[in-house]
Order: structure tokens, then sequence, then C-alpha cells
């Protein structure tokens, strides 16, 4: 915006009031106007002689004064452009000595005509510098002692003692106006110098507060955001024009009100300043924290450092530095995550190596042919995907159980968490959209993976060799229900031996292999639940602590029996019926008929467990026996007597 | 996978009806066995590179190939002329297209331009060794199914 000038202020600074307007060089404007004057007053007094010399008919001299008054016209002219100060400077320095020389010459009234010529060194000496102003001024003081000194030189006498004290107070004046202009100009250059390196001081600090990536600022004592903040900041936290707004405010939406409090309190102490900066740090409460922008709701991670900062006049001040660690908490979590699978699948890997690989294989045949029944369900169309789920959910709960059997446990784990979105599903009462079953099928092959990595690690060591013992397939099926019973009963808290006599091969070959040996898994486990009796109440009773379960079998005609016992409570009818009551699933007049009592043990979704494990509670168990044994066309009768045990008799026809 | 595979679905939906004007009804998912080979006379196949490799593939009988083509070009055709080929083959392109421009916002990933194969009982040769293939089988026209067959995985 032009500024609007002073004509008085432009008419005497040259105009260069407006053009140099640092503070720094209000000193050459001071000269400008020193110029200025002089060529007022000396401008106007040669004129003034000039007319008067010119009236008395003094020619020569009245052109002499008129030139030199016109110099100084000229030279005002040429001071309001840019040419170099000086020259100007002689043209009315010049003609001024030479008016003080006439003066001098002329003596005055009284000879007070002496008296301009002390003003001319330090005219010349500001005007001019030191060299050149002190060059006119001796050559001035030449003609005054010419003019003093000399007989007859000048129209005036001068007694030697005033003439000796003229020309010793102009030496005096001479030589002060020359200490005072050196005294200046060091003092300027030292100002210059010490301005410099504070500039280059201050512009290293604006470059490294504009380039850091740390947000910087200054708070007062109510966390008002001060104007001095690092560019970084507006980076930060997303904003810009932060300056007096309230940093605590600021945070608003990223903390809970109790936090913001416990945010105060803290800056109360960085700003007591008689605590330890490390415990400060320590114990910030917002050193790393989740962003949350009070109006885009865009979120960042970022971390804090506070300090108290005070100025000499005992202001108090916060200094705070932020920065955006957004990125870096992302990877950090990331390399968790990683971390955790990968000690996972270390897990599963022990896991999978401690299990006899000929067990193991048995134990993916067997995975693989649910996972490929569970495959087949869903490509059949001819059922309804909620009937799909239901024999999805027995598939699975299969495979489970063996893992859990063999100590698989990171495995069994996944698929307990599969099981369990597949009871919610078969459990809802809407029907089971494309979607759910979309999802299902990428957890599915989640699974399916897992098991890919099983066969990986089996194939590798087999690759060691054949030193493994050769097991035969009955010492697969035997070892397998031996470790099923003494799994469950680590988790039941009981003690379970399990024997079994010679068993006929039929058993473990042929088509009857899998759903024999999912009954008898199935078997086993409900005997040591819900039959062995825990150690202390064995003793008490007068029984061995261990419990036993015995499997046999027997050829009869064409037919093959198995039969599987145990010494335990026997089946707790009148539990049973409480429970079947409870849920409704049976008529109070039905509540004493063993037979339907029986029945409905083995119907799905009935369970005697209270909560649901690995091991019993899903109401998955006694039914899969009833439907793996339809499907080969076998029976079972079961005895039970009360504290004495259970026996299952399966009779399985060879046909 | 399924981050992968979620576009495709969404977008072979509203390519259908867009395009040909038939509302499609997805029915159950299933794996199939890369040695299977299929029961359908055309495929039209693109594959996929980048953070994620695989293929996806669109397999379908003659008669719907007929179908869809005579809808898109409104002429009748009675065999697998080239004029199918291109029409089928422009359907995956468009379904890829689209689907590439929602994961290319998400996921670094390159698309091929499609493959068409025909041929009775013709199989798939697919790149991935351990990838599970996932079939997904839409309804069309009330009675006709046609196969959306995908086989992603990230790469590492």
């Amino acid at each position: 915006m032009q500024e609007k000038m002073n004509p008085f202020l432009n008419f005497i600074t040259s105009g260069k009031y407006y053009e140099i307007r640092d503070e720094s060089n209000i000193d050459m404007v001071v000269r400008y106007i020193l110029q200025n004057f002089l060529i007022l007053l000396g401008g106007s007094l040669l004129f003034g002689f000039a007319f008067s010399n010119y009236k008395i008919g003094n020619n020569a001299e009245a052109i002499v004064d008129f030139v030199m008054g016109m110099t100084t016209v000229v030279a005002f002219f040429i001071l309001r452009t840019q040419a170099s100060f000086r020259i100007p400077s002689f043209m009315t320095v010049v003609p001024f000595g030479v008016l003080c020389a006439f003066f001098f010459y002329g003596g005055g009234t009284a000879l007070s005509g002496i008296f301009w010529s002390f003003t001319f060194p330090m005219m010349a000496v500001f005007l001019l510098g030191r060299l050149w102003g002190i060059i006119l001024s001796i050559a001035l003081w030449v003609f005054m002692c010419c003019s003093a000194l000399i007989p007859n030189f000048s129209p005036v006498h001068f007694e030697l003692a005033y003439a000796s004290r003229i020309l010793s107070v102009y030496v005096l004046i001479s030589a002060l106006t020359l200490v005072y202009e050196h005294t200046k100009i060091t003092k300027d250059r030292w100002v210059e110098v010490l301005t410099k390196s504070l500039k280059e001081e201050r512009d290293t600090i604006t470059a490294m507060k504009d380039n850091l990536r740390v947000g910087l600022f200054l708070m007062d004592r109510d966390f008002i955001i001060q104007g001095q903040y690092s560019k970084a900041l507006e980076d930060v936290l997303v904003d810009h024009e932060l300056e007096g707004k309230s940093f605590v405010e600021f945070l608003s939406s990223s903390l809970k009100e109790k936090e913001i409090e416990t945010l105060r309190d803290y800056f109360d102490m960085v700003l007591n300043q008689s605590y330890d900066a490390q415990m400060l740090e320590d114990i910030n409460p917002i050193h790393e924290f989740r962003f949350v922008h009070p109006v885009t709701r865009e979120e960042k991670t970022l971390t804090t450092l506070f300090s108290a900062l005070e100025r000499d006049n005992g202001e108090l001040f916060l200094l705070a530095s932020i920065s955006d660690i957004t990125r870096e908490a992302a990877l950090k979590e990331q390399l968790v995550e990683e971390e955790t699978k990968r000690r996972a699948e270390m897990e599963s890997m022990f896991e999978v190596i401690h299990v006899e690989p000929k067990v193991l294989l048995d134990f993916i045949e067997d995975a693989d042919y649910e996972f490929n029944t569970i495959n087949r369900l869903l490509k059949d169309r001819s059922k309804s995907s909620q009937e799909v789920v239901v024999e999805i959910y027995q598939s699975i709960h299969a495979i489970k159980s063996n893992a859990v059997i063999l100590g698989l446990q990171s495995f069994a784990q996944k698929l307990h968490v599969f099981e369990e979105r597949i009871k919610l599903l078969r459990d809802r009462e809407e029907d089971v959209q494309f979607e759910d079953i979309l999802q299902i099928t990428f957890a599915l092959e989640n699974l399916m993976k897992t098991e890919d990595s099983f066969k990986e690690i089996i194939e590798k060591i087999s690759n060691f060799g054949s030193e493994h013992e050769k097991v035969g397939e009955s010492f697969v099926l035997i070892e397998l229900l031996k470790k099923a019973s003494e799994k469950t009963a680590l988790s039941e808290n009981k003690m379970v031996r399990f024997e079994a006599s010679d068993i006929d091969p039929l058993l473990i070959s042929g088509k009857y292999r899998r759903n024999l040996k999912e009954i008898l898994l199935q078997l086993v486990r409900n005997s040591v639940v819900h039959g062995i009796e825990q150690p202390d109440y064995r003793m008490d009773i007068g029984k061995e602590k261990e419990g036993l379960i015995r499997l046999q079998t027997e050829k009869r005609g064409d037919s093959l029996l198995v039969l599987l016992s145990d010494n335990g409570s026997g089946i707790d009818f009148a539990q049973i019926s409480k429970n079947a009551i409870a849920n409704k699933l049976i008529p109070e007049s039905l509540s004493k008929n063993k037979k339907a009592l029986t029945n409905l043990l083995f119907s799905p979704g009935f369970s005697t467990a209270s909560k649901t494990d690995h091991n019993a509670g899903r109401g998955v168990g006694l039914h899969l026996v009833k439907e793996r044994l339809k499907e080969i066309g076998g029976t079972l009768k079961l005895k039970s007597e009360n504290g004495k045990g259970t026996l299952f008799a399966i009779t399985i026809p060879l046909s | 996978m399924e981050k992968y595979i979620h576009p495709f679905i969404e977008v072979c939906e509203n390519v259908f009806r867009d395009f040909i004007g038939a509302e499609l009804t997805a029915e159950r998912p299933y794996f199939i066995d890369k040695k299977d080979a299929h029961e359908w006379d055309i495929s039209a196949v693109i594959g996929l590179t980048g953070e994620a490799r695989g293929a996806v593939v669109i397999s379908m009988k003659k008669a719907l190939a007929l179908k869809i083509t005579d809808q898109l070009t409104e002429t009748v055709h009675d065999d697998v002329d080239d004029e199918v080929l291109d029409a089928i083959g422009e359907i995956i392109n468009i379904i890829a297209g689209n689907a590439k421009r929602g994961l290319e916002e998400m996921f670094r990933l390159v698309i091929s331009l499609p493959t068409v194969v025909r041929g009775a009982n013709h199989s798939i040769s697919w790149p991935n060794d351990q990838t599970r293939i996932i079939c997904i089988p839409f309804k069309i026209y009330n009675e006709e199914t046609f196969s959306l067959l995908l086989a992603i995985e990230a790469s590492h």
C-alpha cells in the first residue's frame, strides 16, 4: 500500500525517508536532512550575496556567488536521484567552504563573520567523510591562517592573540569532529557485525524450525499455543492457524475428560520445575497416544515431550515437542502380530512333530476325508444350506476330537473357533445366506492350509529315512484310544487306564474302519467324562483309584461284536431325567422310562454337561455315534449298572 | 484371499445386471480340485499378479454362452463362433476391469488381458500350486448356471 507522503519530510530528506525505511539507516537520512538544510541556508545566502553584489555593481563577485548558489540548487536535485551521496555533498560543501572563507576574509560586523567557519569541519566531515572532510577543513584553515596572520592579506586586522585563539578553536572542533565520526563509524561496524551474526543465527533457527519433522511450540499457563511454532506442527496436528488455540481443547476428542484432567495436572507439575526431567518424561500421560482430530476425525499416533521454559521476565511457558509416529506404531503392531503368528506356527509344529508319524498320517487321512465330505456337502444342491451347516458341524467336530487326542492344541483351537461360528449359524433363527457360507468357505480354506502344513512336515520327517518303527494299523487305533482316554482324563482331573485285548483285524481294516474309530473315540471319551469318578471319590467307595476302560472284539457268526466297558458310576438316569425335563425334551410321564431316556442320550443336541469345552457339552457325542453306526448298519446295546459301570456292545454285520 | 475375492463377486453381479440385464443369484461356494476336468464348454481366464497372484475364470455351458451373446449383440447364434468367444471374453474383461478399479485402490495388482478357452471338458492349468480354487456358482435366467472360479493368494 502506498503510504501518503508528508511533503515537508519528503523535501527535507530528498525523498529518502520513504526509500530507506530500515532503522539502521536513519543515520543516512539525518545526513540528507543536514545536506538539504545546508543547501537551503547556504543557497539562499549565496543568492542574497549575488543580488547585493550585483546592486552595488560588483559584477564579478555577483557572478561567482550566483554560480555557487546554482551549484547548490543542482546539488539539491542530484540529491533526489540515486546518485552517490558524495557528488552533491561536494557541490554543497565546497560552496559552503568558499562562503565561510569569504565571511572570514570580510570579517563582518564585530568580526562575527568568522563564526561560520567553526561549523565547516563538522559539515565537511559529516557529509564527505573523514578524509575529504579533513582535507577541505585544512584548506579552509590554511586560508584562515593566511587571512589572520599575514598582514594586509585581508582587509581586516586580526590581533595575534585573537587570531591564534580562533585558529586553535577551529583545530579543536576539527579534531573533536574527527573523533566523533571515527567513534561512530567503529560502532556502526561493530553493530553491523553483531547484526550479521544475529541474523545468521536467526536464519539457522528458522530453517531448523521450518524443516524439523517435529512439531515444536510454546504454551502459556492456560495451555494456549503461542505464535512461534514450527511448521511441522500444522502437519502433525492436521490443522492450521494454531496460534491462540488451546492445546488441551484440541485434544478433547482424543482423550477422555478424566485423562484431560490428568494432563492438566501433569502440565502443572512440569511448570512447577521442581521435578526431575526423566521422571516427568516417564509419567507423561500422553507420551504416546491416539490423536483424533476434533473436526475431521482423522486418526494418528503421536508422541509428545514437555518441559518448562522461563523467560527473563519470569514468564513461564511449556515447551512442547510433538511428532507423528503413526507409521512406526503400525509397523510395530505388525511386527508383534507377525511374531505372534510365527510363535503360533512354531508351537503347532512342535505339537505336530510330537505325534507318531503313522498316527499323524492316519489323522491327516481322516481330516482329508472330512474336508472332502464337507466339500461334497457344499456342492450338493439338493441340500439346504441350513442342513449343510449342521453336517459341517459334525465333520469339524470329528476332526477336532482327533486333534485334541493327538495333542494338536493349536489346530484344535482353530477348529474350535470355526465350530463356534458354525454353531452360531446353526442355532440362528434366520436362514443361512450366501455371504455366511462364503465366510465359512474362506475359514475352511484357512483350516485346510494348516492341514497342508502338517502334510509338509510329515513329508519332511519321512524324508529323514525309515528309522521310525513300523507300526501296525491296530497299534494306531489302540494308541489313539489310549491317548484319547489319557487326554480326557487329564483335563477332567481323573485317572484312567485303557486296556485292549487282541483286536480283530476286521475292526481296523475295511470299510468300517473310519466309522468304528469315530464311534470308539466318542464312547471312550464319554466313559471318561461321564462314567469314571474322581480318584478321591473312587477311593472313598472302595474302588481302585484308577478307572479302567476295556476294549474287546469277538467274531460271532457273520457279525463282529465290539465291547467297550468301564468300571465307572454307570449312567446317571436321574440327572438325565432332570436335564430333559428342565429343557422340555421329554414329557414328565416318561421321566422314569429308561428306554426313552437312553434314546434321548443319543439324540442331537442333548448334553448333561453344563459347560462346553473340547471334551464334552456340545451335544454331538452320542448322536454322532448313532449316526456313524447307522451308516454301517450296526446296532448298539447299552448296559449300565449304577455304581459298577457301563458296557457298550456294538454289533456290526459282516456282509 | 477373501479381500481379493469379494470385489469380483460384487462386480460380477453388477456387470451382468448392467450389461446383460440378468439378475444373478450366488449359490453355495465350494472348492474344486485343479485336476478336475470340468463340465463346461467355454471359459474365460484372466491372471492377476502383484501383491496377490492367481487367476479368475468364468466358465459356462455352450447354450448359456450363446444366450448371453445373443443378448449382448442382439443377434442369434447357433454355434460357438468368434463373436461368441469375443463376447464372453469381453464380459470377463469388463468384470476384471471393474474389479481392478476397486482392487487397485487398495492393493498393487496387475490384471492380464482375458484368454478364452473352449471345448468340451477342457481343463485349466492353474498357476498356483498351493492355493485352493473356490468355485462360486451363479444362477442366471432362473435355470442355468455358470461358475466364477477364483484362486488368489497374497504373494510374499
